[in-house]
């Protein structure tokens, strides 16, 4: 089986989190450096180097949305399932919030909302160019809230996004420079928002129900679609977690994220609501009268290869060991599996070389270079963090493309 | 860079913990706007909240708004458990008042075309965990009441028989008829269009509001008469000008009346026999007191916040004068769900308290009050 090899951001201060990763249109492999859990922490966007097989800093997130480290304010922390690619070689990134200001021991947005010294003040809205390397400009994204999710409409040119704590679902038009929300979806949280062929934007509640917008008739609409649960569960928390698009366009696969996720996959021009499939766990069997620590019971980083085939990293523990798990203390094991989309025959692929000592399970998001070698960005807060590239030994060029348009 | 993880790791900086910026005492719950397991709820974007009115049958009866006006029947006592959606009024994007009336149910309700009184029968249901049959009887129109130039921004009930209220933007007060639908329009509190969107009888069925800089006035319907009184409710110092009464509560028993304003969201308490206006504070940091009601120990609940707040509940006891911030409505009771605004509120026969969502996706919210141990 292959190895993923693992290579740690260096930040200062130290990272503990990357949960943004993602090519763009030049075929390079673009991640956030996150400081979720660290007060005055901040975030930089990293790119990988083939030449010198190590990361570059590209953006140090706090100089380019003016806020600084030390302002006392939550801070810039992260970029959260917020890149979107766009064709024309701009990378956007949208901000997230989590970290305590400077000197601050705990950040909690409800309890801090409006206190100006102290609040997240707004997610911030960054566009850079990756042909140029530069940030061309930022604005004002989501007041007093963080983006959570982000997905670019290229040809409308609108940014769509769910915010956070509110979970409200978020227009930004990119030519006027403007936003508006559309109202509330639920408590949870969506962590992915997509779009189809036709534009229409695709998020999801709380009871894990596909939530529709369609820019022709500006309707947001929750459809009687719903994403499959475990046996036995109800769909609460069975929010987006992650969805990739098939390569031609026609369906998406996901993960959502509750317990014992089940991967699914999506028509949306499938019928007036699109259907969906359950493909079944993505997980082993465990004690079911025992609620799995979120970081244990987790998939994420779905990316489709140059050879067609679908790919996600998920955990692995020893049989019975899930109620033992507190962040550490067992052995973990984070695989990537293969699945065929024909067949939905799976294989384990590769092993996520995690830090010694530490799990290096959790994946958040997956992308493909042009050169069609796979990388997966890791989440890991109590040790190193970075991310993984799988080399494929892929032959062809601009096999990035199509570049997912969504974080 | 491991020992730094470590000692980060144990000074509580990724400890998640509540820090207790939640509801600190009693217990809410969010009632979803269906049958559990057997219907769903009305569209999102159509159940926004906007008024609520008990019967003594227990059940509770909500208006909303949105693309479309539902009015919705709640029942949560013996084996009932239901929201009812009774239906949208037709054309009406609002229910603006609703009035429980001998056997039927007024609904006062505006659209594109301007505001009608409405009539259905009252709802009431149990054996609602082995089966059941549930009618959703017709929404009769009673009367044209406004044209579409004037809408109705507050309104109480008197006696089941007539709906007091008055209109915006004209600041006029009207009387209306719940049986005929003859509305009459009685007289203007504010020339200048300056009044609060919120009135209450007291116990004597007097109608009263704030008008001006914050000045209370008080409608007669006996004797027909309007009287603008001198007294001014409590806002910040400067402030008045910019200020009106938001949310009114009646203590039953007491004679007293509740307030809370807006935009400062200060409390008061209101003697109308005495004319005595007694400012109680501030008691969160958001901003409007958007809705009140006096619970059956006299304790007054209410939720403060606008539409750029994450609203929090407060309580004033009389009995010690105390006024707490008791936190953000949240709920993990069947629905998990945080609640971030609210627009009205009522008294439950057993002194629970309901507040009514008032978002784009909406539940029924009942609270539990905290009872203090005696001894």
């Amino acid at each position: 089986m292959k190895t993923a090899k693992f290579y740690e951001f260096q930040s200062d201060p130290s990272p503990d989190s990357c949960w943004s990763l993602s090519a763009a249109a030049d075929g390079r492999i673009y991640a956030a450096s996150c400081c979720e859990g660290i007060p005055g922490g901040g975030a930089t966007i990293v790119r990988y180097n083939r030449e010198t097989d190590a990361l570059d800093a590209m953006v140090d997130v706090a100089e380019a949305t003016g806020h600084p480290l030390d302002s006392g304010q939550a801070t810039q922390c992260k970029i959260h399932y917020s890149f979107a690619a766009a064709p024309d070689g701009v990378l956007y990134a949208a901000t997230h919030l989590s970290a305590p200001g400077k000197g601050r021991r705990r950040y909690s947005p409800w309890a801090d909302w409006k206190d100006e010294p102290r609040a997240f003040p707004h997610s911030v809205l960054l566009a850079f160019d990756t042909a140029r390397d530069k940030v061309l400009w930022s604005d004002v994204f989501i007041p007093r809230e963080g983006c959570r999710c982000l997905a670019l409409d290229p040809d409308r040119g609108k940014l769509y996004a769910i915010s956070y704590p509110r979970d409200h679902f978020w227009i930004y038009d990119l030519k006027t420079k403007t936003r508006r929300s559309l109202g509330r979806l639920g408590s949870v949280n969506s962590q992915a928002i997509f779009t189809d062929r036709r534009g229409r934007v695709f998020t999801s509640n709380d009871k894990g129900q596909f939530v529709r917008y369609d820019p022709e008739t500006d309707r947001l609409e929750e459809l009687p679609v719903f994403v499959p649960a475990a046996t036995g569960m109800s769909g609460w928390h069975c929010v987006f977690y992650d969805v990739v698009g098939s390569p031609d366009g026609e369906c998406v696969y996901g993960v959502p994220w509750n317990a014992d996720p089940h991967l699914f996959r999506y028509w949306p021009e499938d019928g007036p609501v699109g259907r969906v499939e359950d493909l079944g766990p993505v997980h082993q069997e465990r004690d079911r009268t025992m609620p799995i620590h979120f970081f244990l019971d987790h998939c994420g980083g779905l990316v489709f290869g140059a050879d067609g085939m679908l790919y996600f990293a998920t955990a692995r523990w020893p049989e019975g060991t899930e109620r033992d798990f507190s962040g550490r203390g067992i052995t973990t094991e984070g695989v990537v599996v293969q699945m065929d989309p024909a067949t939905l025959e799976r294989r384990d692929y590769a092993l996520l070389d995690a830090p010694p000592g530490y799990p290096g399970h959790y994946v958040s998001r997956g992308g493909r270079d042009r050169h069609g070698d796979l990388y997966f960005g890791m989440v890991n807060h109590r040790g190193p963090v970075g991310m993984y590239r799988l080399l494929m030994d892929a032959d062809g060029d601009d096999l990035h493309q199509p570049v997912r348009t969504w974080g | 860079m491991s020992e730094r993880r470590s000692r980060r790791a144990h000074d509580g900086v990724l400890d998640w913990r509540n820090i207790g910026e939640f509801i600190r005492e009693g217990v809410m719950v969010a009632v979803p706007l269906c049958f559990p397991g057997q219907t769903v709820p009305p569209p999102a974007g159509e159940t926004a909240i906007t008024t609520l009115a008990v019967d003594p049958l227990r059940t509770v009866y909500c208006g909303t708004a949105g693309n479309a006006a539902h009015v919705l029947a709640a029942m949560i006592h013996q084996d009932s458990g239901i929201v009812h959606d009774l239906g949208t009024v037709p054309g009406a994007t609002s229910v603006d008042a609703l009035a429980v009336t001998g056997d039927g149910l007024a609904i006062l309700a505006t659209g594109s075309a301007g505001t009608s009184l409405w009539r259905t029968e009252r709802f009431s249901k149990s054996f609602l965990i082995q089966e059941w049959t549930i009618r959703r009887p017709p929404i009769e129109k009673v009367a044209d009441v406004l044209g579409p130039d004037v809408t109705p921004a507050a309104a109480a009930c008197l006696d089941g028989r007539v709906l007091l209220g008055l209109t915006a933007p004209t600041g006029e007060l009207f009387r209306l008829d719940l049986a005929t639908g003859e509305c009459t329009t009685l007289a203007a509190v504010d020339e200048r269009g300056h009044f609060g969107r919120a009135v209450v009888l007291d116990s004597s069925g007097r109608l009263w509001g704030s008008a001006g800089n914050a000045r209370l006035w008080v409608y007669d319907p006996e004797a027909d008469r309007l009287e603008k009184t001198g007294i001014e409710a409590v806002a910040a110092a400067g402030r008045s000008q910019h200020s009106q009464v938001s949310a009114w509560a009646p203590a039953p028993g007491t004679g007293l009346l509740y307030g809370g304003t807006e935009p400062d969201g200060f409390v008061f308490r209101f003697d109308p026999a005495r004319r005595e206006m007694t400012p109680l504070g501030k008691p969160t940091r958001c901003e409007p007191v958007t809705c009140m009601t006096a619970g059956n120990d006299g304790r007054v609940f209410g939720m403060t916040g606008g539409d750029d707040d994450l609203a929090h509940m407060f309580v004033h006891d009389p009995a010690s004068g105390a006024l707490c911030d008791l936190g953000m409505p949240v709920a993990v009771l069947g629905e998990r769900q945080y609640g971030y605004h609210f627009r009205c509120a009522a008294t439950g026969r057993d002194g629970e308290i309901y507040f009514g969502q008032h978002e784009r996706v909406n539940h029924l919210w009942v609270y539990f009050p905290a009872i203090r141990r005696a001894v």
